[in-house]
């Protein structure tokens, strides 16, 4: 039977207006915004570039780039070398291995912003647990919170805490897919275990690490939730990460030119950076 | 016989429903209000008193409130996307004073003095609010809603310890003074810091502290701040001063005081946990009321929460004053420093001070007013004010102790306060709310976000970030580009309003300001 374009058309409609009303009209408001000054209860003025300027100079956007690439540098190698770890060391035909990757799963599935609320009392300084231990152990308690730079580190270990799970599940997946008849084959040519992983397995799961880097590169540059809960993005501005300062700017200030400007100006910077890193490593893969 | 029998039936029956019949003037029967407020809880600071409120005007006018509420940290984006949506969910909300401003300026609110003078509703009187309160309900003259809770901040200590005799014998050999009780120059506060800083004064096997603050960032420490500063900046030469100067907007933040004050609370904490860097209000109330510091300045939630012995050590121990002031001040208008023979003292409303507004697109203004009116009056109000979870700080005339004000002591027994703290409490917060001088509100358009620059760069100099005078330029820059994008003009207007800048005033600054 024969379909009209008409009745192509009016079936995809409502698929269509869904999506121009929730994804392609904000954005176009978003892009809109980006070149007014928003006044609270005083309308708008078209102010050309000025927003995007104003950007360029911000020392605060540039404490807050930097914030969020500092957590973002020390959380996405330790995530994504953990759940290596873990999957290598989990993928064995030994009873009991089920159980512990169910176990490595949880952490994943937790609620981010109850487990930052639990990390506040995990890190607390003044006879928090790690501290206590720390004091146990004789050294010095560390300022988990009040530390411009620990506090970074707080964060991270969080984030880590919670994504090394998502980055396991992910390398699992990929180990199991690889066949076994060419681990056979390797046991053959040598006894070494490194050899192995190196010559063998790290090659055909690299395919599988550019998923995992892409997919924490994406999600890490919208970390929000677990620094605001934490330390509200203190001391100072030293945990204030990039989407914290858009929703403060857009929300809190009301200043929402601005807020969409940056909020441009980062999916301008996101998208071009995720492609050539997807370029470089197909080149690489080639 | 059976007639008087049918008689006394119907005079048992109709007696009492003629006693509950409701005031036909407070008729809000099938009438539902929606009220935003703080999230606490049922029996939480500022939420809770809503619940009861509710209860008591449902029996006195058959209306209900629908109490809506919202995290302290989303509330002001929450209810501002409301207004700016013109959405219309909330009647009204609970407010923090500072919102007052963009409130105005929207146009979202409506003034109550029409209701006020109508004489329908619970009855409440402009004269029992102070003028330093007063001024937070009012915008030119129009008022926006009942007073509630009375914020500000004053010094706590543990009389216990300053009046111990080997504690002031010890203190006297060290410095050469008696301890004063209750200390009244930030010098002595100082002193009294780092004595009791680094020995273990309670017994517990660890060194304590001499001072403890609240100093996380976007977790109120701001106000810690406005308190301690405003004898540095705030004098009978300067009354009105301290944010923006009144014929440009410049902001003032760099101005010798701010930056004297800035120093004295970097010196209070280094005589306090390194940890208080990142506590909230709830960490460093528990830090003292746990007996761990000597001193601490906040609002009377403090002195409330004292008295609950299930987390306080220091009930019947409080020793309570207003903010310590300075024998040296600096004086914006005249461009020096002066000094005093005694020392300059400076009350504050610092903290929200939270009342309710009505919303000019509520269908029932009236019946959220009476709502409002009925948390004013009298009897709703000294109940709010003598129990500590309510939240509701003491500061209407009502609230003192006889004879400054209408309160019985036993109204705070009865709730379990121990009567020296009552005592401390009350008189401490009389002095501070009738002071002379009184530091000045900030309460125009812009006021969160002024107040957050303010917030994140003195963390960063508590955190060693940044040193003062980064910290002070990077307030200023930051106010400037506050100001410029939201209109220099404008907010000049309206700045000058709220501190009531007059022409004359413009006088006598100008002579020793070239603009």
């Amino acid at each position: 039977m024969r379909v009209s374009k008409l009745t192509k058309f009016l079936i995809l409609l409502p698929a269509l207006a869904l999506v121009l009303f929730i994804a392609i009209y904000p954005l176009i408001n978003t892009v809109r915004y980006t070149f007014l000054n928003y006044r609270l209860g005083r309308g708008s003025v078209f102010i050309g570039f000025e927003n995007i300027m104003s950007f360029f100079t911000d020392d605060r956007v540039l404490e807050s780039v930097i914030a969020t690439l500092v957590i973002m540098g020390i959380a996405i190698p330790s995530e994504i070398f953990l759940g290596l770890l873990l999957a290598v060391l989990v993928d064995k035909p030994i009873r009991g291995m089920k159980f512990f990757r169910t176990i490595f799963s949880f952490p994943f599935f937790a609620t981010p912003a109850a487990v930052a609320f639990l990390s506040v009392t995990i890190f607390y300084e003044q006879g928090g647990p790690v501290n206590s231990l720390l004091s146990f152990l004789g050294l010095d308690p560390i300022r988990w919170l009040s530390s411009p730079d620990w506090a970074r580190v707080s964060v991270a270990l969080v984030d880590i805490w919670q994504w090394t799970p998502f980055c396991f599940l992910i390398f699992l997946a990929g180990l199991q897919s690889i066949p076994q008849d060419l681990y056979e084959a390797a046991w053959l040519e040598t006894k070494s275990k490194w050899q192995v992983f190196w010559k063998i397995t790290f090659p055909l799961i690299t395919p599988v690490f550019a998923v995992v880097l892409i997919l924490r590169l994406m999600e890490a540059m919208k970390i929000f939730d677990v620094p605001a809960v934490m330390t509200k993005g203190g001391p100072g501005n030293a945990t204030e990460v990039f989407p914290m300062l858009i929703y403060r700017t857009g929300l809190k200030y009301f200043n929402l030119g601005y807020a969409s400007a940056m909020g441009f100006i980062l999916l301008i910077v996101e998208i071009p950076l995720l492609m050539w890193i997807i370029k470089r490593l197909r080149a690489i893969f080639d | 016989m059976k007639k008087l029998s049918i008689l006394l039936i119907m005079v048992l029956i109709l007696v009492p429903v003629m006693l509950l019949a409701i005031d036909p003037n407070r008729d809000y029967r099938g009438v539902t209000i929606r009220i935003a407020v703080m999230q606490s809880g049922r029996k939480g600071a500022i939420s809770g008193p809503l619940y009861d409120a509710a209860e008591l005007w449902n029996k006195e006018t058959g209306g209900k409130v629908e109490i809506v509420e919202i995290p302290f940290e989303d509330m002001y984006e929450k209810i501002m996307t409301d207004l700016i949506a013109g959405t219309g969910y909330y009647d009204g909300a609970i407010i923090a004073s500072w919102w007052l401003g963009d409130l105005v300026a929207g146009d979202y609110v409506v003034p109550i003095d029409e209701y006020y003078e109508k004489g329908t509703h619970p009855v409440w009187k402009k004269e029992w609010v102070p003028p330093a309160l007063a001024i937070l309900h009012e915008w030119k003259g129009k008022w926006y809603g009942p007073p509630n809770d009375s914020d500000g901040q004053i010094l706590y200590y543990r009389y216990d310890l300053f009046t111990d005799p080997e504690i002031r014998k010890k203190f006297k050999e060290k410095y050469g003074y008696d301890i004063p009780v209750p200390p009244r120059t930030w010098d002595q506060v100082l002193d009294l810091a780092e004595f009791f800083t680094g020995w273990d004064w309670n017994n517990d096997g660890e060194p304590d502290y001499g001072f403890v603050m609240h100093l996380k960032v976007h977790g109120q420490a701001f106000f810690h701040f406005m308190s301690l500063s405003a004898p540095f900046v705030i004098n009978p030469y300067n009354p009105k001063l301290y944010w923006f100067d009144p014929i440009d907007m410049k902001p003032l933040i760099k101005s010798p005081g701010h930056k004297k004050a800035l120093e004295l609370l970097l010196k209070l904490h280094s005589y306090g946990p390194p940890a208080e860097v990142s506590w909230d209000l709830g960490e460093a109330w528990d830090f003292f009321l746990r007996g761990k510091a000597a001193m601490t300045f906040t609002w009377g939630d403090l002195g409330s929460l004292a008295q609950d012995e299930s987390r306080s050590k220091v009930k019947g121990k409080l020793g309570c004053a207003i903010i310590p002031g300075t024998y040296e001040s600096y004086d914006i208008v005249h461009g020096k420093w002066v000094k005093f023979d005694k020392p300059n003292i400076v009350g504050n409303t610092t903290g929200a001070s939270w009342y309710g507004v009505i919303f000019k697109h509520s269908k029932h203004p009236e019946a959220v007013y009476d709502y409002y009116a009925l948390m004013a009056r009298r009897d709703f109000s000294l109940w709010n004010i003598s129990n500590g979870w309510t939240g509701v700080d003491p500061g209407l005339k009502i609230h003192f102790l006889r004879p400054l004000g209408e309160a019985k002591m036993r109204d705070f027994l009865k709730y379990g306060w121990d009567p020296g703290d009552v005592d401390e409490y009350l008189a401490a917060y009389y002095e501070n709310f009738f002071s002379e001088l009184l530091f000045p509100y900030l309460r125009i358009p812009g006021t969160p976000e002024y107040w957050d620059s303010l917030d994140i760069h003195l963390s960063e100099v508590v955190s060693g970030q940044k040193t003062i005078d980064e910290a002070l330029d990077a307030i200023y820059k930051d106010w400037e580009k506050i100001t410029k994008r939201l209109g220099r003009k404008e907010q000049l207007k309206l700045y000058r309003e709220s501190i009531n800048w007059t022409e004359e005033d413009d006088k006598e600054y100008l002579k020793y300001h070239k603009k």
